[in-house]
């Protein structure tokens, strides 16, 4: 058991023992029981979230002048790569076609930074993809395009 | 010989009178013995720690099994309850309920899933009517193994949206190296 000891009086009277033994036992037993709880409250794998919407639902709304002139992005992922597109028409360098047969997610990630320099209000984009495209090239495509600001996704499957 | 009782032995071959006889002759020796209880402290107190800076509140939302590989993202946000559709090991479950296998469901000419959708439209109504003062805002968790088409996918999705679920979350594990929001925190040129 734990123990406190303290000098003795200067006065020469110090004969009864100053040493104190402390109590462990509810010290401990709350340690454990506080383990216990969580140990089994415990969340061992954490998981988390993308956020998207499914863009063409519903009937077609009117667009107003300024909707019109605001760029339309479209990150289309097909077997081929990626084909990056703003109000219908292929960007710059925007045809990415695959790397070795995987994903060059590095130039879509570098090509939308771009775009985002040159639309810095811009948060918004689509992706499309083929129907035998994998769901983890979906996810990977748009953890590219939170990592480039782009935060609000829309998926669809019209090519 | 008379026929006595045999006493109590401590082992076959040690009498208990012995062994009595032992114990009294070193009755001066004291039996207390102190244990040393401080590294145990120690040791309870860095577990406790450890498991408090862990402890998440919002306690384990999704099961994954162990069939179901999710894909990994290093731009999540944290996941928060919602009704779970998991896409994979060949079907498709709402809440523990199949409700269609992923092969008839991509050769289905229909974008929608009848059985998921009358499930949804149940769980829906169930929400309205257990939080009347609360506004349905159609949240719901997908989460699906990473080698499925996006051809099941967007079916599930269609479902989902024409049911009212428009806020989709996709479960992923995160790699970290990023969050998803606030946009303006978001790491440029990752990935």
């Amino acid at each position: 058991m734990a123990s406190v000891s303290a000098p003795g009086g200067r006065s020469g009277g110090g004969k009864k023992a100053l040493n104190v033994d402390l109590n462990l036992v509810p010290f401990i037993d709350l340690l454990t029981c506080l383990i216990c709880f969580l140990l089994m409250a415990a969340v061992w794998i954490q998981i988390g979230k993308i956020s998207v919407t499914q863009s063409g639902q519903g009937a077609p709304t009117e667009q107003t002048p300024e909707e019109r002139q605001q760029l339309n992005l479209v990150v289309a992922i097909t077997p081929q790569g990626f084909l990056l597109t703003g109000n219908g028409q292929t960007l710059e360098g925007g045809d990415i076609l695959k790397k070795d047969e995987s994903y060059d997610y590095e130039r879509l990630g570098a090509k939308l930074k771009e775009v985002h320099g040159l639309f810095p209000d811009k948060n918004d984009i689509v992706v499309m993809s083929e129907d035998t495209i994998e769901y983890k090239d979906l996810i990977n495509t748009m953890d590219v395009c939170l990592a480039n600001e782009f935060p609000n996704i829309s998926v669809s499957g019209t090519i | 010989m008379p026929i006595r009782k045999p006493g109590p032995r401590l082992m076959r071959s040690i009498p208990l009178k012995t062994a009595k006889k032992h114990i009294e002759k070193n009755a001066s020796r004291t039996l207390d013995v102190s244990l040393n209880l401080t590294p145990m402290i120690d040791m309870f107190v860095v577990l406790t720690i450890f498991l408090l800076m862990t402890f998440s509140t919002s306690g384990e939302i999704l099961f994954i099994q162990k069939d179901i590989e999710l894909p990994k993202a290093t731009h999540t946000d944290e996941l928060e309850q919602a009704p779970v559709i998991i896409i994979g090991n060949g079907q498709v479950v709402i809440e523990g309920q199949a409700v269609g296998r992923m092969d008839d469901i991509a050769e289905d000419e229909n974008f929608e899933i009848p059985d998921l959708s009358e499930r949804m439209n149940n769980l829906k109504k169930n929400f309205q009517q257990l939080h009347p003062n609360e506004q349905f805002v159609g949240k719901i968790i997908i989460q699906g193994d990473r080698k499925i088409s996006f051809r099941v996918l967007k079916k599930v999705m269609f479902t989902c949206t024409s049911v009212g679920y428009t806020n989709i979350n996709f479960a992923v594990l995160p790699t970290g190296g990023g969050t998803a929001k606030p946009p303006e925190e978001a790491g440029a040129g990752e990935g």
